[in-house]
């Protein structure tokens, strides 16, 4: 699969450099607003249906990472992480959570089948899956701001 | 760090943070007289101040709340960065809507096509807040980001406070306030946010795969890397946005639109001498970038969007060459076009996709745009432009500001997309009559000719000031 690393010098060049930066400061303030709306559901057991759909988008970049189908991925809409930049981030942010099955977790938390004793520890997997991914995208915005204009 | 050094810590690097958002917003002051703002850009200016306000308050319990948990007082201090980083961008936006006083933006303008907006079904509360920008361009603007940077930002700081669901930003170069037929490409931005507002991508984003996967059937699909491959669902939709853009403001505005975007882009150096498009200055235009679609494709699609909609008939035999241009690009057909940023034949290809999905967008601006024409499908204005267009004429090169016109036997006021089309129409064939009648009727000075234009741009900004007041008195 491509890395982010090898894309980012064509990427600055060829795309409009605020509107691309500005896409990693959306990932980073999507990824703490579903930690937030996450801390509550662990509370609380309840989550609001643009929670859940903002998760279910996550869940479904993570399941097409690295795949290679013969179709074109659907377009990527308005979502924080939908553009092929942010998908390559959301999956090299995801792999070495592989282990605690992060992946598994999130699926029972948008499905609704996490047991409430298990949730704190759901929760807590799945929020430092994005503690790493909104640090990764305020890096790259950070790093992207910071670049020379001319 | 002890538990003593970092409740320092965080103490010290809250209060900075805290500072740093106060001097951000400190700007947005709201008194009363000079200088004066529209109601939308009071709006938004009184939102960065709400939020900032929202953003101070969580900023100040902020430490309070801090756990004891290592690995959660990781993740509860990162949100310090992510609100300053947040707070950075919403700084670029905060001195140019401050700049943005009633003085410096084409107020008559944005609030005609508020009212023509607002004819849109689902749009009939929208207001727009012009801002200012220091890039001569007004096709980067992006509205979604900063709304989204502030929706996101306010619901993490505080669940209470909101964004103005009827708000839109669009933007202007700071230095053209005054040159009202350019601002006309306003209406592209305003496109960017209904397409956002009535979620229009909702409506073609099925399209795209489709079209891609169509013409990239194996073995066709060898071309593409998988970067590319992944790229180009997003690539296309950001070309379609931008054609959405472009035929809104087709519908908004008329032939004036169009021609805004000409002069805009000084395309009219596409046409040779012969009176037709030359293929050596006009090469770079024929090719699609990765953000948006080529310019004689977009030029090309508008105009045929005027034809349609009965514009064409009335402007046509219009001396100019700008209208000349317009016609030269009907007459372009798909092999015209290139994408070459990505190696032929894959890039023919994604043209070739993106032309299948062309038909689906322009019926779906159809349909956002209905209630602008009449049962026909024509715009509703064009029996009143060829009613009153020639008076319109005989006005300006008098001198009269066109806002109350006398038709036949009586007074007649023109609508204002009636009068910012005739307007613009003299502006491109009539300044050779102003000239003839001033004092140096001969004259061939640039300075004297762009005098004229503007006083013309005058005329039909006060034109469309007095009867935005004469509505605003009958009602």
């Amino acid at each position: 699969m491509t890395s982010v690393a090898h894309l980012k010098g064509e990427e600055l060049m060829r795309v409009s450099t605020t509107e691309s930066t500005s896409r990693y400061l959306s990932m980073a303030l999507a990824s703490r607003r579903l930690m937030n709306h996450l801390d509550i559901f662990s509370l609380t057991g309840e989550m609001d249906e643009p929670t859940t759909s903002a998760l279910r988008n996550l869940l479904s970049i993570i399941d097409a990472g690295g795949q290679t189908g013969n179709s074109f991925a659907p377009v990527p809409g308005t979502s924080p992480f939908g553009r092929y930049e942010q998908t390559l981030v959301v999956n090299e942010v995801a792999q070495p959570f592989n282990l605690k099955d992060v992946r598994g977790k999130l699926g029972h938390i948008i499905d609704g089948t996490v047991p409430a004793g298990e949730r704190p520890t759901a929760v807590r997997d799945v929020n430092e899956f994005l503690y790493d991914l909104e640090n990764r995208a305020l890096h790259e915005y950070s790093e992207m701001s910071s670049q020379r204009e001319w | 760090m002890n538990g003593d050094e970092r409740k320092r810590a965080l103490l010290h690097d809250t209060a900075v943070c805290y500072r740093f958002v106060k001097a951000t917003a400190a700007a947005c002051k709201l008194g009363s007289g000079f200088p004066s703002y529209s109601s939308s850009t009071q709006t938004l200016l009184k939102s960065i101040k709400d939020l900032s306000s929202a953003t101070l308050d969580y900023l100040l319990a902020f430490p309070s709340k801090s756990p004891e948990d290592p690995v959660e007082y990781r993740r509860r201090r990162q949100s310090l960065v992510t609100i300053r980083l947040a707070w950075q961008n919403i700084h670029l936006y905060v001195q140019p809507a401050v700049d943005a006083d009633t003085l410096n933006v084409p107020t008559e303008l944005i609030q005609m096509l508020t009212d023509r907006v607002r004819l849109i079904q689902g749009c009939g509360s929208m207001e727009f807040a012009a801002i200012h920008t220091d890039k001569l361009n007004y096709f980067q603007f992006p509205p979604g980001e900063f709304e989204r940077t502030v929706l996101d930002l306010a619901s993490i700081v505080s669940a209470k406070t909101e964004w103005p669901p009827d708000l839109g930003i669009i933007a202007l170069p700071h230095s053209q306030a005054q040159h009202l037929f350019l601002n006309g490409l306003l209406a592209h931005e305003i496109g960017h946010s209904i397409f956002l507002r009535l979620n229009c991508l909702e409506q073609i984003k099925n399209l795209i795969p489709g079209a891609l996967d169509n013409v990239f059937r194996p073995p066709q699909d060898v071309g593409l890397d998988a970067a590319e491959r992944g790229r180009l669902p997003g690539i296309l939709q950001d070309w379609a946005e931008e054609i959405f853009c472009d035929l809104l403001g087709v519908h908004l505005l008329g032939p004036s639109f169009v021609l805004a975007s000409i002069e805009f882009f000084d395309m009219a150096n596409r046409l040779g001498g012969d009176g037709h498009i030359d293929q050596t200055a006009a090469k770079s235009d024929f090719k699609f970038s990765r953000s948006h679609p080529s310019r004689l494709f977009r030029l090309s699609r508008q105009t045929a969007l005027l034809e349609k909609l009965g514009w064409w008939d009335v402007i046509k035999a219009s001396n100019s060459h700008n209208i000349q241009l317009m016609n030269e690009s009907l007459s372009l057909r798909r092999n015209s076009f290139s994408f070459e940023e990505i190696i032929a034949p894959t890039g023919d290809r994604i043209v070739d996709a993106f032309y299948q999905c062309i038909e689906g967008i322009e019926v779906e601006v159809e349909r956002v745009t209905e209630a602008l024409r009449d049962d026909a499908g024509h715009a509703r204005e064009i029996p009143e432009y060829v009613a009153l267009k020639d008076c319109v004429d005989t006005y300006l090169s008098h001198a009269v500001v066109p806002s109350t016109l006398w038709v036949k036997d009586g007074f007649k006021t023109p609508s204002s997309i009636v009068l910012l089309n005739a307007a613009h129409m003299y502006y491109l064939t009539g300044i050779e009559d102003l000239i003839k009648s001033s004092d140096k009727p001969e004259s061939d000075d640039i300075h004297l000719r762009a005098v004229w234009m503007e006083r013309v741009e005058n005329w039909t900004t006060k034109g469309l000031e007095d009867i935005s007041m004469l509505k605003k008195e009958g009602a």
